[in-house]
């Protein structure tokens, strides 16, 4: 019995020992990464109540499985009590230039759809070519290929994508206002009858820049009782040029993003959402950081000036709404106190084509990358 | 009986689980040589890992714990540079690189050997790559001012200047410590 007892307290003792050399084992291969990002915001519009908001909290979790095989997720808590899977997609290496991905991905379109963490871009709020015109955060499931060319100092991805939703029998998700934004599926039960095709290459062979040209092009989709009937989908080919510039403490970025619709007419007549036959947008943003290189902190003064237009061009019988004709001026400052923790205040200069007054706005917000 | 039956399953289960110790996979070896072949041409013969104590360590902070310095020696044995393969962060993961000394320890190439994720690998540019070119032991590198970043792999950029950093005074301590 002694000698039983004793063999079981040798086998707590070196399981034990075993059980932490396992976790140290793991800790040191790094097959784990846990990372995060996250904003929380104050707007106040010129009279009017302000809004405060933890606009977001992601959680990272990333898993290599193999030096080629591995997963990343991102978890996303939107204004504490909506719940998002905002990523979560396969990643296979083949080559060292060459990965085949699937699952639940951002779409390469313009600067901030896939760099939105907060200490990524100036201002508060992200800039409003990327909400309105492309629909950040913008992903749906898909499979396609990445890769790169270490040579040429060149970046490409492509990809097959679930597209926006249009119709459903009840209502019309995209619109004239918001553009493609409420067409969103975000992998949620998502409804596929006609896949799109998503491609971007960026080259960044000349020092310090960084030029991205992107295209996607498809259908939206309607669900299974009504995707016959005219009107229920529209064709999209959306374009989207742009850049980013570092020197020294000179920075500067711009991108122009065109989108066409094809059937708009036929969807509006279904769903009168007064849907427009083309969209555009861009901006030009400059920055300038106001403390010496050497320090770790950086404090940048930046510009921008962006025009976005959701009623571009209109077909059939709407009439152009020109207060979808918007333009806005942003000024402020982003002090960055760490790498990944940042505080930001602007002010916002908002103006439409219409005779209609447009609030201004001040906004103040901190983000954190880790 | 039954002791020696656990002690016997104990053993079995710790030799399966066995870490491998040789230091550099196989993948990365053949990578490494590759890059070697490429930037020495005929001179190199081969590379011979700088077996340091664990004092010298301590003292030349090394970046990661499983880093390696190499001499490079040409068909005389006669040392023509160094190779420094090192580990740094990545967004999620962690990639390998290589920092290749001539023999005055002045940097005359950097290469990444293996980045396993699909953001931020534009850090793998030659012209990237090529601004840390020049910079000698002990010399403190700074991000914006001698190198240009790369928009959308600011982690990434980051990671390998701080890296080359530490490098640099890595190989200045072994210099001053009369190990290379």
């Amino acid at each position: 019995m002694k000698k039983l007892l004793l063999s079981f307290l040798f086998i707590g003792i070196t399981t034990g020992i075993f059980a932490q050399r396992q976790a140290e084992d793991f800790l040191k291969s790094n097959s784990l990464m846990f990372g995060g990002y996250g904003e929380i915001i104050y707007n106040q519009p010129e009279g009017l109540n302000g809004k405060l908001d933890v606009q977001r909290l992601v959680i990272l979790m990333g898993y290599k499985f193999s030096d080629k095989v591995s997963v990343l997720t991102e978890i996303e808590y939107e204004h504490v009590n909506e719940v998002y899977v905002e990523q979560f997609y396969l990643n296979y290496k083949l080559t060292d230039n060459f990965n085949v991905k699937g699952g639940l991905m951002l779409i390469p379109m313009g600067i901030v759809n896939e760099y939105h963490e907060p200490t990524f871009f100036n201002g508060v709020n992200r800039p409003s070519v990327d909400g309105n015109i492309v629909p950040t955060t913008w992903r749906e499931i898909g499979v396609g290929v990445s890769g790169k060319s270490d040579e040429m100092s060149l970046g490409y991805q492509a990809y097959v994508f679930n597209g926006f939703i249009s119709y459903d029998g009840t209502k019309g998700y995209i619109g004239g206002s918001s553009g493609l934004r409420g067409g969103r599926q975000k992998g949620i039960s998502s409804t596929i009858n006609k896949p799109n095709l998503s491609a971007k290459v960026d080259y960044y062979g000349v020092q310090g820049l960084k030029v991205g040209l992107a295209g996607y092009v498809g259908r939206t989709q309607a669900t299974d009782n009504v995707d016959m009937i005219p009107g229920a989908d529209v064709g999209i080919t959306m374009i989207g040029l742009d850049a980013r510039y570092n020197y020294n403490r000179f920075n500067a970025r711009g991108q122009y993003i065109y989108t066409d619709i094809t059937d708009a007419v036929a969807y509006n007549t279904l769903t009168n959402k007064a849907l427009g036959s083309s969209m555009k947008g861009w901006y030009l943003e400059t920055s300038y950081n106001l403390l010496p290189t050497e320090k770790e902190q950086e404090l940048h003064a930046f510009t921008r000036y962006e025009i976005y237009d959701t009623h571009n061009t209109v077909e059939g019988s709407l009439v152009k709404n020109k207060a979808f004709d918007r333009n806005d001026i942003t000024f402020g400052l982003s002090y960055h106190i760490a790498k990944g923790a940042v505080v930001k205040t602007d002010y916002q200069i908002k103006d439409d084509a219409s005779s209609n007054s447009v609030k201004n706005q001040f906004n103040l917000g901190i983000g954190v990358v880790f | 009986m039954i002791k020696y039956f656990f002690v016997l399953l104990l053993l079995s289960f710790n030799k399966s689980f066995a870490l491998q110790s040789d230091g550099i996979t196989k993948n990365l070896e053949v990578k490494l040589e590759k890059v070697l072949k490429e930037h020495f041409n005929e001179s190199f013969k081969q590379k011979e890992i700088l077996i340091l104590d664990a004092d010298i360590k301590q003292l030349a902070k090394l970046n990661h714990v499983d880093d390696l310095i190499f001499k490079i020696k040409d068909l005389n044995a006669t040392t023509i540079g160094f190779a420094y393969v090192g580990k740094a962060r990545s967004k999620i993961a962690l990639f390998d690189y290589v920092v290749i000394f001539d023999k005055n320890l002045v940097i005359s190439q950097v290469k990444v050997l293996i980045y396993r994720e699909s953001h931020g690998g534009e850090i793998g540019s030659k012209r990237f790559l090529h601004q840390f070119f020049g910079f000698e032991k002990n010399k403190e590198i700074i991000y914006k001012k001698d190198i240009a970043g790369i928009s959308g792999a600011t982690i990434s950029a980051v990671s390998i200047t701080n890296s080359v950093n530490n490098v640099l005074k890595t190989m200045g301590t072994l210099y001053q410590l009369k190990q290379l």
